[in-house]
């Protein structure tokens, strides 16, 4: 059920820098949350009229706590580094459909691929598949080796391949260019959430394949509830936009046009 | 008097429980997950998202950016079209929520359109009263054309009363020099009431990128930091023109509501303050008698008839 709470700081720390994993606790439809769902979170100043969205990176039902890790961009990711442990956040979710895992069979070789503030949901879903028993690849792409986070999370779930733009760590280069040198595989599901530019590669790279393709798109948002139609995006089959809150933010990759 | 009675206004077209909805454009057709957090029949009425006679894909991508104390937006009245409005959208919510209210927003490129689209929507027998739409700043023909020079906002607002079976609210501009002369112009084209106001054409550039940050360029400001600019011409327009005024420009609570009656407003509509609060309509709706009780209000009804009825001695 969609609730908007009250959630407690309960840590919060640099993963990189500018980075930050924020861990939250309190009253949540842990049940109704898959990876892939994301929340918007109420910045602790009325002045900003908007929530931010943001992906859930963990969940821990049992302990009742969300993680989410987001990147300092502006003022109000800055507010929100600077906000105590102890402090309430109003969080509305579960929101967004989540990457389609129910019919995952445990025989399945999947990748999974990311680059830099897409990379914590797929720290959620790498947990997920590999619960299921599926054979996880993860490939994700940094711009240097001192902005890497979530590397043991994706080691403990499967065969992590890492990219840094400068070669500092891993491939040298970016995450299309990593997957060039990887041998062909028959992966039947490939999972990608970044920019813009890293989606269009995935879409490119695995269009002749049999694989399914579904990336989770960003985007900004005013609502998150599918009320403004400010995130919408477009599909290959219809005219008629498709809302990112709603109807995304996972998309099939091959119907949204980018 | 009762606390239910307190909160009752009428307006043309408009028997209402409480003077609360939510402002077109932010509450789509009712087909949202707001519905998940309250039971709309909460809300006085509900205003859906504006109807244009051929469907709209709108503006591209971004079509929202923040600013301090407000929002832009650019979504350039994307909608299905009026038929299926008609056909797929209102049946569901009449059918969901039948005694509440609804006032469709209706727009258009031509005046032929806007005569179009106020006939089919007033006939369908699903909608209270229509808000004719002549302020909006993100599209390039019609919208706020018809809505910054009076004359053609006279004419508009005269040929869709020839048609349109239910009352007329008209939403004015604030991007004018004199708002005051648009409401009489829109007055004297036999509007039955007002909406104002819409949104500020405004514009933030991406410093990184060194360009507009919005597809469009420019967007509708909204949220609390114009709130002072509705109370100014709410107030400004009721002095001038005799026609109920369905106030808006970022409210976000019971306090915000009641200034905008002492600014001479009938009723009121919620937008900006949903994205932050989900369940805005309402929470003000709750807050408002213990706030009226503070402020010695008896009744909404009372407090038009005391600030309206008070202008003729107005210095």
């Amino acid at each position: 059920m969609l609730t908007k709470s009250d959630m407690r700081i309960i840590a919060q720390e640099e993963l990189a820098p500018s980075i930050y994993r924020i861990v939250l606790y309190g009253k949540f439809d842990y049940a109704q949350a898959r990876p892939g769902c994301f929340v918007m979170l109420k910045l602790p100043d009325g002045t900003y009229q908007l929530r931010r969205p943001l992906a859930i990176a963990a969940l821990a039902p049992l302990q009742e706590t969300i993680t989410l890790i987001y990147r300092v961009v502006g003022d109000g990711t800055h507010l929100l580094q600077q906000t105590a442990v102890g402090a309430q956040l109003n969080i509305l979710g579960p929101l967004g459909n989540g990457f389609p895992i129910e019919n995952v069979e445990s025989t399945e070789n999947v990748l999974l691929v990311g680059g830099g503030t897409g990379v914590p949901p797929l720290m959620l879903l790498a947990q997920a598949l590999k619960d299921k028993g599926c054979k996880v690849t993860t490939a994700i792409g940094f711009r240097t080796a001192a902005l890497i986070f979530g590397e043991k999370e994706f080691e403990d779930n499967g065969q992590l391949l890492l990219a840094t733009d400068d070669g500092s760590k891993g491939f040298q280069g970016n995450v299309g260019q990593l997957l060039a040198t990887q041998p062909e595989q028959t992966y039947t599901k490939v999972y990608a959430c970044g920019p813009n530019g890293l989606l269009q590669m995935v879409q490119t790279r695995f269009a002749g394949t049999t694989a399914e393709i579904y990336l989770s798109l960003e985007s900004r948002m005013a609502c998150g509830v599918g009320a403004c139609e400010g995130c919408v995006v477009s599909t290959k089959d219809g005219t008629y936009n498709k809302r990112v809150c709603v109807e995304g933010p996972v998309f099939n990759g091959r119907e949204v046009r980018l | 008097m009762t606390a239910a009675s307190r909160l009752a206004v009428e307006l043309p077209g408009l028997n209402l429980k409480n003077p609360v909805m939510p402002a077109s454009g932010c509450f789509g057709f009712g087909d949202n997950r707001y519905a998940e957090m309250f039971d709309l029949n909460e809300l006085g009425a509900i205003i859906i998202k504006a109807a244009t006679l051929k469907p709209r894909a709108g503006n591209p991508v971004p079509r929202i950016a923040e600013t301090t104390s407000g929002v832009l937006n650019a979504v350039g009245l994307q909608n299905p079209g009026v038929d299926v409005i008609l056909r797929e959208k209102l049946p569901v919510l009449h059918q969901k929520y039948p005694t509440l209210p609804v006032v469709a927003n209706i727009a258009g490129a031509t005046q032929a359109e806007y005569v179009e689209v106020a006939k089919r929507m007033s006939a369908s027998g699903m909608v209270s009263a229509l808000e004719l739409n002549i302020s909006c700043p993100n599209v390039h023909e019609g919208g706020m054309l018809f809505g910054t020079d009076p004359q053609i906002a006279q004419q508009l607002t005269k040929a869709v009363k020839e048609v349109s079976q239910v009352p007329v609210y008209v939403k004015l501009s604030p991007n004018v020099t004199d708002i005051v002369a648009i409401a009489q112009a829109v007055a004297a084209g036999g509007a039955d009431g007002l909406s104002m106001i819409n949104t500020l054409l405004g514009m933030r550039i991406d410093l990184n990128s060194r360009k507009p940050i919005l597809g469009n360029k420019t967007g509708g400001l909204s949220g609390p930091g114009i709130k002072p600019i509705a109370v100014r011409m709410i107030y400004q327009v009721s002095r001038a023109v005799d026609l109920p005024i369905i106030a808006m420009g970022g409210i976000e609570s019971a306090a915000d509501v009641l200034e905008m009656y002492m600014a001479g407003a009938s009723a009121v509509a919620i937008g900006t303050a949903h994205f932050n609060n989900p369940t805005a309509c309402p929470d003000i709706i709750k807050a408002l008698p213990s706030k009226m009780e503070d402020l010695k209000i008896n009744s909404l009804s009372e407090l038009i008839a005391e600030v309206r009825g008070g202008y003729p001695n107005d210095d």
